[in-house]
């Protein structure tokens, strides 16, 4: 069974970008454009990996981090930010809410399928 | 003294001088010729007495040596051997005639031929009766003493001194031992003899004992009543002496012993005639001098005594011969009277010549003084009595005619008189008025007080100013004593007074300023000028003096000096400069404010020209005072002048012009401040602001460029994959492959771009931590070191091992010295030739700060001035598109600037660049 990643992310054209790039690979992708969106999805469905951008409109990327972590069911599920912060202070907050990993944009596709497979696999 | 005084003096000395000269010399000569003959004869005598003893001892001698031959004669008329018989044992008490020890003694008898000789004189007393002497034979006993076993020596208790012997240590028994004959004088039991021994010898040779012959020393009596006879001068006598003291010879005390005799000075003379008598050589002569009272002519005064002794060794002699030194020179005195009184009656004769001959020479020359005398009392008529054509004639002849012509002047002179007195009677006339216009003077002048004084101080005129001054009437004080018109104390005042006098005598006239004092007591300042009047009636000198009440100027002086006191005061206490000109520019007055500002004592400035302060000198002096002139005065004025090390002080000035009463400029005034401090804060102030305006600008930017790069992070994302999948789909060949990969690189120099702006923006945000900026340096050249090598650039370190530590963020000047090395090498590509960059690091101080430097040097292309100052502009950049971004300058003076750092950037064109990167040590990251 294909895993299930879901992508969290304003920018719509990110989100066309990364769907375009990662369904060739065999994954099943969902994108939403909010973090109250995301909410919603993670509470109706399961995911292998769950992938946020940081700065977004009212809830942004480490909040709702944090409260995915807080869900006892989603304590296990790989969190990727993706976002265009690059800084190390930035970098070690995304580890401290709860993320496996932290990736700034641009990163090159290949790397970005290269580290994807690795965490699921 | 009188002429004739004079000519006896001189005769006298003329004759008296030369007489006293030839008897001082003849008795001088004479005395001494006198007192040797006197003093040879009693030394003839002694040595003659010596002479004579000497015979006798060589007589006495050559007697004893054919006695010897005598008794041995005698001795071998009984036997040719004499043996020794042990069967036949004599004893004796022997005695040591030396010690007088007794030892009883067994001793072998003696024999010659068959007769006995041990104690048997039968020999000796033949001898004794054929020559008159001793005679003895001896026998040599154990311890080679001599024994006598027989003789005719007697001893003191008048028997035969057999048992005496002669100890073994004894002259005689050393040399009989030997085997020798022995002559010379001899103490043979109990007297001295002159003698001879002869060893007596056995059959073989060996010495059994000796014989002896001897004749008494002394036994010559009539030589000792032969001396005993002779007489020296009147008293004197010849005495013999032994050097233990007892009198041989005496004409009275023979054999007492006059050793410890003394003279009548306490001196003993006895004993130190016989030290120094043994002392002298054979037949030498001393001699004695002693002063001597014979008590027993009752003499109460000592006479002087001279003794000549000789010392004659063989009988142990010292034959004197002494008298009163009186006698020896008597004829010595009787000669002398003699001289003195011929001297004496030449003298007197001299004498009474020359005062007769005086008498006769003045007498003409008194009779000229008594005329003289009676002219000088008036009576001109005496005339001198002319005697004889000699020079005193001459005199008198010259001296009438003198008289003559005095009596003619004099009756001239009378004429003379009489008409000078009527000219005086004439001048007195003119004296008189003269006095009374002075009186007139005396008395109108009412604003000065004139005093007329005597010597003693009594006011002789008291005019109407004086009246007025002092409150007193004339007719009050002239002539009267004890009127005080000075203030002056009673001890001081006789000091003053002398001191006046002094003054006005010696000067002419005396000016001081004293208090004076009215009649009702209170005192006023005043000015006095005396006068010295001379010749005054009585012919003492008396005083003018001529006084002026200075009250009024007394005070005005006090008003004037406490008002310049104030303003000097006010003006020396100003910190700002003051000071004064004239009108040419010379410096008047200065305040002790110009004197610190400008460094320069008063002294030395007082009286130059001002120009020298002026920084373009006497031309920005005149521009000054044109100024002046023209506006009166100029205020808070800016200008530099110059101190006296030469440096620059920027000062603020106020100048106005100086003028006196009636308005003529007669000088300038400045006030200066000192602003170089302020000038200092606003520069400071300038470049802090020029600072905090460029930071504040490089803040802005940052957050700008955040906000461009995360924006466009995302679209460039987004390109970036879509076109990736594209290109992934698309066949090898497709038609379009090639311009879409073109747009993938234009993405991926959007990325690089993007990349640098971040960075840029996030310089505000560094980590600091202690470190060693070296270790940044190296890290860049460890990332750049290949790099730089493959460009043929030569890498010089100067990294100093003994930097202090910093606060920084190693990852941001790791950043700042990659961009630097990055440029250099652009720098260095773009030249020929030997490339080359010098990294060094080390210390520096100024203004307290502790910075750590370092330097990157190329000798690249350089910078162009026009560009230097647009360096740091962000997106500035000379390089090609595509290969700069025109942050990396504008990143490093962010964060060097967040270092609380700074660059220094100095390039050549052509000739290269050096970046210098200054960290301060001691800044801690507590700013951010």
């Amino acid at each position: 069974m294909a895993k299930r990643i879901l992508i969290v992310d304003d920018d719509e054209m990110v989100r066309i970008a990364l769907m375009e790039l990662l369904k060739p690979e065999g994954y099943e992708i969902e994108s939403v454009g909010s973090a109250k969106e995301a909410l919603t999805k993670i509470d109706e469905n399961r995911y292998d990996l769950l992938m946020f951008d940081i700065i977004m409109p009212e809830m942004d990327g480490i909040s709702l981090c944090r409260k995915v972590r807080e869900r006892e069911d989603c304590n296990e599920i790989p969190i990727v930010f993706l976002t265009a912060k690059s800084s190390d202070k930035d970098r070690a907050l995304g580890i401290e809410v709860g993320a496996s990993l932290f990736l700034s944009k641009p990163i090159s596709p290949e790397k970005l399928i290269e580290v994807i497979s690795e965490t699921l696999g | 003294m009188r002429i004739r005084a004079k000519l006896i003096s001189v005769s006298i000395f003329l004759v008296l001088f030369p007489l006293l000269a030839v008897a001082a010399l003849s008795m001088f000569r004479f005395g001494t010729a006198l007192r040797n003959a006197s003093e040879e004869d009693l030394e003839h005598l002694v040595r003659n007495i010596y002479s004579m003893c000497k015979v006798q001892q060589e007589m006495l001698q050559m007697k004893v040596v054919s006695d010897l031959n005598v008794a041995k004669d005698i001795m071998y008329k009984y036997g040719h051997e004499v043996t020794v018989h042990p069967e036949n044992i004599i004893s004796f008490r022997a005695v040591n005639q030396s010690t007088g020890s007794i030892t009883p003694l067994k001793v072998p008898a003696i024999m010659i031929g068959n007769t006995l000789i041990s104690e048997n004189n039968i020999i000796v007393d033949e001898v004794q009766r054929l020559v008159g002497g001793t005679c003895t034979i001896f026998q040599k006993i154990k311890g080679d003493n001599f024994l006598r076993i027989s003789t005719n020596v007697i001893n003191k208790d008048g028997e035969r001194a057999i048992g005496t012997y002669i100890p073994n240590d004894s002259p005689v028994a050393q040399a009989l031992l030997k085997g020798k004959v022995y002559h010379g004088r001899a103490y043979v039991v109990d007297d001295w003899y002159i003698t001879a021994y002869e060893p007596i010898k056995g059959k073989n040779g060996k010495i059994l004992g000796a014989i002896y012959v001897g004749v008494k020393e002394q036994s010559a009596y009539s030589l000792k009543s032969e001396i005993k006879d002779i007489r020296v001068g009147k008293t004197g006598y010849v005495f013999i002496i032994d050097s233990k003291g007892f009198l041989k010879i005496h004409p009275a005390k023979e054999g007492v012993n006059i050793i410890d005799s003394k003279d009548s000075s306490g001196f003993e003379y006895i004993r130190a005639m016989i030290n120094k008598a043994r002392l002298l050589s054979p037949g030498e002569v001393g001699t004695i001098r002693y002063p001597w009272i014979n008590p027993e002519l009752g003499e109460k005064k000592p006479r002087q005594k001279i003794n000549k002794y000789i010392y004659f060794k063989p009988w142990d002699w010292i034959i004197a011969a002494g008298t009163y030194k009186e006698e020896v020179y008597e004829s010595l005195y009787s000669a002398l009277r003699f001289i003195i009184i011929m001297v004496i009656i030449g003298a007197l004769m001299a004498l009474m010549l020359t005062i007769t001959l005086s008498k006769l020479l003045t007498r003409p020359i008194r009779e000229l003084t008594e005329v003289t005398t009676k002219m000088v009392d008036g009576d001109l008529s005496q005339r001198v009595k002319v005697a004889g054509a000699d020079e005193i004639g001459l005199l008198g002849t010259s001296f009438n005619r003198l008289i003559g012509q005095i009596q003619d002047y004099t009756s001239n002179l009378e004429k003379m008189v009489e008409a000078r007195t009527a000219e005086l009677k004439d001048s007195r006339e003119k004296y008189r008025e003269l006095s009374r216009f002075l009186n007139s003077i005396l008395e109108s002048s009412t604003e000065y007080a004139i005093i007329a004084l005597d010597h003693k101080g009594i006011i002789l005129e008291f005019n109407r100013g004086a009246e007025r001054m002092f409150g007193w009437k004339k007719e009050d004080v002239v002539n009267k004593e004890n009127i005080s018109i000075t203030d002056t104390p009673e001890d001081k005042m006789s000091d003053m007074q002398k001191e006046i006098s002094e003054r006005t005598l010696n000067e002419g006239f005396f000016d001081l300023e004293m208090f004076r004092i009215r009649k009702d007591g209170s005192r006023f300042p005043a000015h006095t000028t005396i006068t010295a009047i001379k010749g005054s009636p009585d012919n003492e000198t008396g005083f003018v003096e001529i006084v002026r009440d200075i009250t009024q100027r007394k005070i005005l002086e006090r008003e004037l000096r406490e008002t310049k006191d104030f303003l000097e005061n006010i003006m020396e206490s100003s910190v700002d400069g003051i000071l004064t000109t004239d009108l040419k520019g010379k410096i008047t007055y200065q305040n002790r404010g110009m004197e610190e500002a400008l460094q320069i004592q008063r002294s030395e400035i007082l009286g130059t020209h001002i120009s020298r302060f002026y920084v373009r000198g006497i031309k920005q002096a005149r521009e000054i005072m044109d100024l002046l002139r023209k506006r009166e005065r100029v205020e808070n004025y800016e200008m530099e002048v110059k101190r006296q090390d030469g440096t620059a002080l920027p000062i603020l000035t106020s100048l106005f012009l100086l003028r006196d009463e009636d308005g003529q400029v007669i000088g300038t005034a400045g006030i200066f401040k000192d602003i170089s401090k302020q000038k200092l804060l606003e520069a400071k102030l300038k470049s802090t602001q020029a600072r905090l305006v460029e930071a504040s600008k490089m803040r802005a930017l940052g957050e700008l460029v955040a906000g461009v790069a995360h924006e466009i992070n995302n679209p460039l994302m987004a390109s970036k994959t879509i076109l990736h999948v594209i290109l992934k789909r698309l066949a090898e060949d497709a038609p379009d492959k090639g311009r879409l990969e073109l747009i993938q690189q234009c993405n991926d120099r959007i990325e690089r771009i993007v990349e640098h702006l971040r960075e840029f923006s996030r310089q505000t945000e560094p980590e600091f931590k202690t470190m060693n900026i070296n270790k940044s340096v190296e890290n860049a050249l460890i990332i750049t070191g290949q790099q730089l090598l493959d460009h043929n650039i030569r890498i010089v370190k100067n990294l100093s091992e003994e930097l202090p530590e910093i606060l920084g963020d190693n990852n941001q000047l790791e950043q700042v010295f990659l961009n630097l090395i990055s440029n250099a090498r652009d720098a260095l590509d773009e030249k020929q030739g030997e490339k080359e960059l010098i990294i060094s690091s080390f210390i520096k101080k100024d203004d307290n700060k502790v910075s750590v430097v370092v330097s990157f040097k190329d000798n690249g292309i350089g910078i162009p001035k026009e560009n230097l100052d647009k360096i740091i502009e962000p997106f500035f950049s000379t390089k090609p598109v595509g290969k700069g971004t025109g942050l990396g300058l504008s990143l490093c003076f962010g964060i060097i600037e967040s270092h609380g750092g700074r660059i220094e950037i100095k390039s050549e064109l052509g000739e290269g660049t050096d970046v210098k990167i200054y960290i301060p040590v001691k800044l801690s990251g507590k700013e951010k």
